[in-house]
């Protein structure tokens, strides 16, 4: 096999499915990228056993097809040290265990494993599609990833639920502290669905997500795998029954007696500033809501203390509550308004942040620390 | 001897190192009339062989820390073995602390029977040499036992000086003496340099505190990386480590261990010395308010250790919660292999339950049940009250660790 290829398009392709592969992987070949050309395009793949990636380049050069399994990260680092439109030669004679990269004065040659012994994902037949714009799903993805759980023994917990019921995608996310859940309208075809897409599936997909724009992303679900397709890159990730994950529409409260509204910016501006005098993980943040005036109180363990007033709309009685000042934060960040509103029972039960507008399809639950 | 210039110069810094004589063996010798001038060893328990310390007496045969009984009867066949009774020194060693609190508040427990002094401060109510005799004669008066006391301008110097001359020694160095003091010295004799460190400075020439000067301090930072340069200061008299009261932050760790019969293979036996531990850890959590979410058991063997971190849903401080892990960690992790010790660990342990749960709201009768059996072992001694499965734990008294402390978490035997 001998072709050549100009270093932006191999690095483009070669950059976007390095995410996906683990550098402690107890598999050689699990820290390897499968490049391969087939007819007009040049494709890398990579996967953890559990989340596959494959991202395609379309070539103006012919040649024969290959398939080659060569060091990822390495081989990534190596065409990082050249510029941009440097032009490499790839060549890899018969029954040779080597490549050969060539560019300018410079030559390589790298080791490879048997293109044969990549854990190629088995593809599954498809049991319903369904379609949805690329900034929705994103923006859907957003509103929810940061409440997943991160190595929680409840496994079903580092993931995300997704449930497909009637035209509609939901997404649900819970550590167990804050649940976040966000919905879409998406078309459809086959039955509807419910199941839990892997935390790195999901981070990964986010990060594919931010680098289009106009585009349609297809999701195929099959029994045990989804396959999130757009036109140069393919996502396959193993899924877990939804039925493991909790029944979280228990823990929403129903008919919270005591809100506010209020500027989204202005309240993560104060609690920003809360937790900069709390400097500490788990830090905590009061919230004092009387007369239309929320005050933001902070204490540290040195007894520094922070305060802040917020103008907001208030409907039912004071109440004073403490949250996780980070939890706060992250649900403010999620929201896709201007304005939110917080919906409270009692200091022990769990809040509502919703934007404030809109049909809430978007919720934030957060527990609160106990005062 | 006149000592008055001493009494007249204000030190730029003063530490005194109280040092307490053969604490367990002195308590002993005070507790039991009939004990003392006669030669004592304490060990752990009636059938311990180990001398964990001895009476002064009993040093003047040749008998040591460390050594077996038997060995020691053949030096001395006089010897009188007393079973150390841990919550005595504990209780004891805590009278002295706060004793001590009276000549400064910034005091650090250093060990059971140990506290460094910072008289920096209060130079304006005597001089140092004033107030660390006050101190060697207010434990005496106040608690009947012997102790040394080392003074000089940091706490390296004070630790050796204490140790010059036991029992009931009194050593100055003063601060502008320290290093022509300390300049002849091994470097080994200081406290935290032993042969590890020892071996590295012997290899370049640097044996005596003296030497160490000659060495530029970058060689040590280097292999030692920070506290490399406290030890080339230390070498010269003048150790920046700072007496620092207790840390009011939650520790990191918190941990029980014990001692099996030598090479256990009984899954039953090793089953109950872990229930024991995470009894014991869990009502410690408790007492200082804290929970952990990551346990780690460990068993341990002269050649191998097998240890396993188990991470639970929600932080806890009931051992209800922790006990399905005995089993799960014997099956999946141990290896079968002989044990002579085991050990639980709570990490990173911090304040109890502010963050609530969506799903796991804890179960308010276990609080309460934990409550009641905390407070009736409180007030009726420990293991009043205790689950059916710990009738058959082991009988071998608890010990103190070098961590033990008068105040805080590590209270505790």
């Amino acid at each position: 096999m001998q072709m050549n290829i100009v270093n932006s398009q191999i690095s483009r392709i070669l950059q976007h499915v390095l995410g996906v592969v683990d550098t402690r992987a107890p598999l050689p070949v699990l820290s390897h990228v499968l490049l391969y050309k087939r007819g007009s395009h040049l494709k890398a793949c990579a996967t953890d056993s559990e989340v596959e990636l494959e991202a395609q380049q379309s070539l103006d050069v012919t040649g024969e097809d290959f398939r080659v399994l060569v060091q990822g990260r390495k081989f990534y680092e190596i065409l990082r040290s050249f510029p941009e439109e440097a032009v490499f030669e790839l060549r890899q004679d018969q029954g040779q265990d080597r490549i050969q990269m060539s560019s300018g004065k410079s030559r390589f040659v790298i080791a490879t494993l048997p293109a044969e012994d990549f854990p190629v994902m088995k593809a599954e037949e498809a049991r319903g599609t369904l379609e949805i714009s690329s900034e929705r799903l994103l923006s859907l993805f957003r509103a929810t990833s940061y409440a997943m759980a991160q190595n929680d023994s409840r496994h079903y917990l580092n993931g995300m639920l997704l449930v497909l019921r009637d035209g509609r995608l939901r997404a649900v996310a819970t550590d167990g502290h804050r649940l976040s859940m966000d919905e879409a309208e998406v078309k459809s075809t086959g039955e509807s669905a419910n199941l839990i897409l892997p935390r790195k599936a999901v981070l990964e997909m986010e990060k594919i997500l931010a680098t289009l724009t106009d585009t349609t992303v297809t999701i195929a679900l099959s029994e045990n795998t989804i396959r999130f397709l757009t036109r140069d890159l393919r996502l396959s990730s193993r899924i877990m029954p939804g039925k493991d994950y909790p029944d979280y529409e228990r823990v929403i409260p129903v008919a919270p007696d005591k809100c506010f509204y209020f500027n989204i910016n202005d309240l993560r501006e104060s609690v920003k500033h809360a937790r900069a005098l709390v400097g500490e993980k788990y830090g905590a943040v009061n919230f004092l809501l009387s007369s239309s005036v929320l005050r933001v109180l902070a204490k540290n363990k040195q007894s520094d203390i922070s305060e802040e007033t917020v103008d907001v709309e208030q409907q039912g009685e004071d109440i004073e509550i403490s949250f996780n000042a980070d939890y706060i934060l992250e649900a403010l960040s999620s929201i896709r308004d201007e304005r939110g509103v917080f919906r409270m029972t009692t200091a022990a039960a769990s809040s509502i942040l919703e934007p404030g507008t809109g049909k809430g399809e978007q919720k934030s639950v957060i527990m609160p620390l106990r005062i | 001897m006149n000592d008055s210039w001493r009494f007249r110069i204000r030190w730029p810094r003063a530490v005194a190192l109280v040092d307490m004589n053969a604490f367990f063996a002195s308590i002993e010798q005070l507790d039991f009339p009939e004990l003392r001038d006669r030669p004592v060893a304490v060990t752990n328990g009636a059938l311990g062989t180990c001398i964990i310390t001895c009476s002064y007496e009993a040093r003047r045969f040749g008998v040591h820390t460390g050594m077996r009984l038997r060995e020691a009867r053949g030096l001395c066949p006089d010897l009188v073995q007393r079973s150390a009774r841990p919550q005595r020194y504990a209780e004891i060693s805590t009278r002295i602390m706060d004793l001590l609190t009276t000549i400064t508040p910034d005091l650090e427990v250093f060990s059971v029977d140990e506290a460094f002094l910072d008289l920096t401060h209060c130079q304006e109510l005597g001089s140092p040499v004033g107030l660390a005799r006050r101190a060697q004669d207010l434990i005496l008066h106040e608690t009947g036992l012997p102790c040394s006391v080392g003074l000089s301008g940091d706490k390296t110097t004070a630790k050796y000086a204490a140790k010059l001359k036991k029992p009931r020694g009194f050593v100055v160095i003063p601060p502008w003496e320290a290093r022509t003091r300390l300049s002849p010295v091994p470097v080994t004799e200081l406290c935290g340099i032993k042969n590890g460190i020892g071996s590295f400075l012997a290899a370049r020439g640097v044996h005596t505190c003296g030497e160490m000067a000659r060495l530029p301090p970058s060689v040590l930072t280097r292999r030692f990386g920070p506290p490399g340069l406290r030890y080339w200061l230390m070498a010269q008299g003048a150790d920046p480590d700072p007496v620092q009261p207790s840390d009011p932050r939650p520790p990191r760790t918190l941990g029980h261990g014990k001692v099996t019969p030598p090479g256990t293979t009984e899954r039953e036996l090793l089953t109950v010395y872990f229930l024991h531990m995470i009894e014991k850890l869990a009502a410690r959590l408790r007492a200082h308010d804290l929970e952990a979410q990551n346990f780690r058991f460990a068993t341990y063997s002269r050649t191998t250790t097998c240890e396993a971190v188990h991470r639970l849903a929600v932080a806890t401080n009931d051992a209800s919660v922790l006990r399905p892990y005995v089993p799960r960690f014997l099956n999946d992790v141990w290896t079968g292999q002989g044990v002579d010790r085991i050990h639980v660990l709570a990490l990173d342990p911090r304040a109890c339950g502010r963050q609530a749960d969506l799903w796991n709201a804890p179960d308010p009768r276990r609080a309460r049940l934990n409550a009641a059996v905390d407070a009736i072992n409180h007030r009726f001694g420990p293991w009043s009250v205790h689950p059916a499965a710990l009738l058959e734990r082991s009988p071998s008294p608890d010990v103190i660790a070098p961590a033990w402390r008068p105040h805080g978490v590590h209270r505790s035997v």
